[in-house]
């Protein structure tokens, strides 16, 4: 059965990790899929996603390639960890620009094309987001704060484009620690291997990319029609834990 | 429409209990699970009605059984969950959708009315979180408890003192127990579901069933959509699903984009 036969998706971040695994499974449901990422390589697109006119060229890209587009999976990111007092500004404002203003962009170019295809637009826009910005994780004060920005601003264009008329959705994913290739630079293989840093969290796990992709799929469908500006949770449930 | 998501793990043994299973968000949690291959347990008071949402199941080749008992008493969540233990030995999806609902000024609010809603909504929610872990703990099932809040539980809505205050102690109370439930080998999965409003008999016995309810429960989503049984029956089957596989501890909302502004 595919949940996603008909669409069309554009996934930022496609080379590794949760954006290559949601690529992966909407093509599996019958999606056509342009995936993009900065370091892009094969069927790939070149994509910088702080650089507005790139973010046109991607979505004209998924035009030429499929004729349309439907769902926006917002994922591209990089990580930030280290004390405040040994933060430069300008890896603060990497952060910001990374996700803030790359899902700004993003969400701009997205919704222009989804309003040429029908009225009312139809769509589904999802940002990957974190649970830092949910909570404060130590030592990440660029990228929670960048995400936390992530969140509300998925929630004001999803009840924007609400009352605008669109069914155009837009929500937030705060998965909690997965083991992709951003975080391997940071943990490696050791830390994942070892359970006693996943023993505070409820499911005793970490996510993989899959489980990620899973709530993607799930915001991507038809199914999720009436969810908008609302957010999901994927990290076994380490919000709830007071380990930081 | 798209079709829709298969399910991971499926099983033709799944077992899954809904309460509240004889009207508006139970019996569409029903019977959208029993087209994921669950079997289902449905509780209800209503015989009649429990009786027609089994041959609603059963005519789309689903399996389903009907069970009458009172979600406020813990004799009976004892006795149906033993009894669910000793017939198929496993639970797998537990949805606490039975409840009540009332509009009233805080003022015309009696303390036995208060009482009476914490009772439906609130207990019926902590006996059967209690008794759904002790099943699936024991049967070593893993699986997932989904129990049915609101977005009155995350924000207030006027002239709802008493629903809201219930609704937000269900969601917290699912994070506590979703804490408890990592505990289990296999862990069991606890979250609350957020619906924003949705047109059920819950609302249309309050309000009225006509066009001017419609549009009022319609005009205050950010979406110009009316809220509808099928949209939160989605995400219990997200919920109770191998693909929310991570997911516990989390209020899922659902609501139109209702509450976000």
């Amino acid at each position: 059965m595919a949940a996603l036969a008909g669409k069309v998706a554009l996934v930022t971040g496609a080379a590794s990790g949760i954006g290559a695994a949601t690529k992966a499974l909407f093509e599996a449901e019958g999606a056509k899929v342009l995936g993009s990422d900065i370091r892009a390589s094969g069927e790939l697109f070149q994509h910088d996603v702080t650089d507005e006119a790139q973010w046109q060229a991607a979505v004209a890209e998924c035009v030429r390639r499929f004729g349309r587009l439907d769902i926006l999976v917002s994922n591209a990111g990089t990580a930030q960890a280290g004390p405040i007092v040994e933060l430069d500004l300008a890896a603060f404002r990497d952060q910001s620009r990374v996700h803030v203003e790359g899902a700004f962009l993003g969400m701009q170019a997205a919704v222009a094309q989804m309003r040429k295809q029908a009225m009312p637009a139809t769509g589904s826009i999802m940002v990957i987001a974190s649970v830092a910005g949910l909570k404060p994780i130590m030592q990440t004060t660029a990228y929670g704060t960048a995400k936390a920005a992530l969140i509300n601003m998925a929630k004001a264009v999803g009840v924007e484009l609400g009352r605008k008329g669109d069914r155009i959705r837009v929500n937030a994913i705060c998965p909690g620690g997965t083991k992709t290739a951003m975080t391997l630079a940071m943990f490696d293989e050791s830390y994942w291997a070892d359970k006693s840093n996943f023993a505070d969290m409820p499911l005793k796990d970490y996510c993989r990319p899959e489980d990620i992709a899973d709530a993607c799929l799930y915001l991507a469908s038809d199914e999720s029609e009436f969810m908008t500006a609302s957010h999901i949770v994927v990290d076994g449930g380490w919000i709830l834990s007071d380990r930081i | 429409m798209t079709k829709p998501i298969a399910p991971v793990g499926r099983r033709a043994d799944r077992i899954a209990l809904v309460t509240g299973a004889t009207s508006g968000i139970g019996r569409e949690g029903a019977l959208w699970l029993a087209r994921d291959g669950f079997h289902l347990i449905c509780a209800g008071r209503n015989a009649e009605r429990g009786a027609a949402v089994v041959a609603a199941i059963e005519s789309e080749g689903g399996s389903a059984e009907f069970v009458a008992f009172d979600i406020t008493s813990e004799a009976d969540w004892a006795r149906v969950t033993d009894e669910i233990a000793a017939q198929h030995g496993r639970l797998d999806a537990l949805v606490n959708s039975g409840g009540a609902f009332f509009s009233k000024p805080l003022l015309e609010t009696t303390l036995a009315e208060f009482r009476g809603l914490w009772e439906t909504d609130v207990e019926s929610v902590v006996l059967g979180t209690k008794y759904g872990l002790r099943t699936m703990g024991a049967t070593k099932s893993g699986g997932s408890i989904i129990n049915v809040s609101s977005l009155a539980g995350l924000i207030g809505l006027e002239d709802c003192a008493a629903y809201c205050a219930a609704k937000a102690a269900v969601t917290q109370f699912s994070k506590i127990a979703a804490v408890e439930g990592g505990s289990f080998d296999p862990p069991i999965r606890v979250n609350s579901l957020n619906p924003g409003v949705i047109y059920t008999e819950m609302i249309t016995g309050a309000y009225g069933d006509n066009e001017g309810v419609k549009a009022f429960v319609k005009d205050g989503n950010a979406l110009d959509m009316l809220g509808e049984a099928r949209h939160i029956a989605a995400a219990i089957r997200f919920l109770a699903s191998g693909r929310s596989r991570m997911v516990t501890g989390t209020a899922h909302l659902v609501d139109g984009g209702r509450g976000a502004d």
